[in-house]
């Protein structure tokens, strides 16, 4: 048996798992830097909210759990940076039970924006709803009359930022991760038919990516691509974080991906005609 | 079946489900939006309910295989059982917005989830070298669909060689967009079909019948 017949007979797989755990972990020990173009999505966005007067109350929806942290969770953090950064007022709400520890997560993280706000003026958290239809109802719905506290046990009417809302057209801007499909179904269901400012941005999962942007531009006016569009936010934003240096490593292993499309086919045609050959022999 | 098992949840889906299209429709202003609130909060109720009668099942079951010392299973039922306790002792004690709280769900939680969603990309690349060998008409466009996307996508190549990220955009927002919006019409189509269905009781999937 030569060496290509070994290799396709199952020698590539340990050795394709090596390559691609050293090319992973290159960008994390030596960031490479790679230059991240700007796609017309995350323009829009910024742009956007940049045009927003100070004091806007935007509605942030996120972040995940703590395994698709990586896909949306870097690009929660970089627009609630923005948000509070452009002294925006936001309103934040998690889809699951398992996302609510999450925000004191990503709280944490962008703790050099967050000096001089103030809990329930700057920011407030609402809490998690579960079930993503049920929640995005109650969001359009009925805001205020289906909880009376906050995360934190807050009665709302102590919480001047929540006691402000009363209808969902209350928010000037709607920014929303998404890493499940049903997620996304419910806010286009839900939010898409009453919510009149049409300010409705996202940023989508690799898995829901092509179902959300069915929806674009209306009613979602920008959908960012997963990690690359939290890389090209963190870029507009000047704040490089990680979503810019875990892009290095995905460029990285996308380009292994196509290289192991493209090496798979040649190998495979060359053996298939060393057979055909070796068979007329 | 008896009418209590057929007819009587037929009935319920059947008002119920027309209330909330003609709800969603029309509005009914505060009427309409507290019956929302009240099908919300029955749907969180459930939904809590069910979580609870999980934790009792699986408490249940697993205590039973500690018990019966099953071979190869109770070390880990115990593991999961000590592990369910914890967190919800701490925060029952700390309250799950804490920090002791969070710190502890990403460093178990958090770190377990994400390594094993890690692992995926191994699996990928495996399958990536073996998955789009070219051997029909279809599989080459698959394998021209799957190189305009991944290599669109990196920023690498896009530095490079921008025309490709051009060309990948225009895959996902024609070609992809197109194909979706199909797919989501044809699927809408059937929704409706199977929701008329379900309200005139000749669907009876839901309530668990044939």
């Amino acid at each position: 048996m030569g060496w290509l017949e070994k290799w396709e007979g199952g020698l590539y797989q340990p050795v394709v798992m090596v390559i691609v755990l050293v090319l992973c972990a290159i960008p994390y020990i030596m960031p490479l830097g790679l230059p991240i173009p700007i796609g017309e999505d995350a323009r829009t966005m910024y742009r956007d909210i940049e045009a927003l007067p100070e004091g806007s109350i935007v509605l942030l929806h996120g972040p995940t759990g703590p395994s698709s942290y990586g896909d949306v969770g870097y690009g929660f953090e970089a627009f609630f940076a923005h948000l509070m950064r452009s002294n925006m007022r936001v309103v934040i709400f998690s889809p699951s039970s398992v996302a609510a520890p999450m925000y004191t997560y990503a709280l944490n993280r962008i703790k050099d924006v967050m000096q001089d706000k103030v809990y329930g003026e700057d920011y407030a958290y609402y809490g998690f709803i579960i079930n993503a239809e049920t929640e995005w109802s109650i969001i359009a719905n009925d805001f205020k009359g289906w909880q009376n506290n906050d995360y934190y046990g807050t009665p709302i009417t102590e919480v001047p930022l929540l006691n402000e809302i009363n209808d969902i057209n209350d928010f000037d801007a709607i920014v929303a991760t998404f890493f499940g499909t049903i997620n996304a179904e419910g806010c286009v269901r839900q939010v898409g038919s009453v919510y009149t400012n049409g300010n409705i941005y996202i940023l989508a999962g690799g898995a829901v990516y092509p179902y959300a942007k069915a929806y674009s531009p209306e009613p979602f006016k920008s959908v960012l691509f997963s990690l690359r569009g939290s890389a090209e936010y963190e870029y507009l934003l000047r704040r490089p974080r990680r979503a810019i240096v875990s892009m290095d490593s995905q460029s990285i292993m996308l380009t292994l991906f196509a290289v192991l499309g493209i090496t798979g086919n040649i190998l495979g045609y060359t053996l298939k005609q060393r057979k055909i050959k070796g068979g007329l022999n | 079946m008896s009418i209590y098992r057929r007819s009587l949840p037929i009935t319920i889906t059947a008002i119920l489900a027309t209330l909330l299209i003609v709800q969603y429709f029309f509005g009914f202003g505060n009427a309409g939006k507290s019956l929302v609130t009240v099908f919300s909060n029955w749907n969180v109720i459930l939904y809590t309910m069910a979580t609870a009668l999980g934790l009792i099942n699986l408490s249940v079951i697993h205590s039973r295989r500690i018990i019966n010392k099953s071979s190869g299973q109770w070390p880990y039922s115990l593991l999961l059982l000590i592990t369910m306790i914890s967190f919800i002792f701490i925060g029952l004690v700390y309250r799950p917005e804490s920090e002791t709280y969070e710190w502890l769900y990403m460093t178990t939680l958090g770190s377990i989830t994400t390594a094993v969603y890690a692992t995926a990309v191994l699996l990928m690349a495996s399958a990536t070298y073996r998955a789009f060998r070219v051997r029909t008409w279809r599989s080459w466009v698959l394998l021209i669909g799957f190189l305009i996307v991944t290599l669109g996508n990196s920023s690498m190549i896009e530095a490079i060689f921008p025309p490709l990220t051009d060309l990948q955009r225009w895959y996902v927002a024609t070609p992809n967009m197109a194909g979706q919006r199909a797919i989501l019409i044809g699927g809408a189509v059937g929704a409706i079909s199977l929701g008329i269905r379900t309200i005139i009781g000749k669907e009876r999937g839901v309530i668990g019948a044939d």
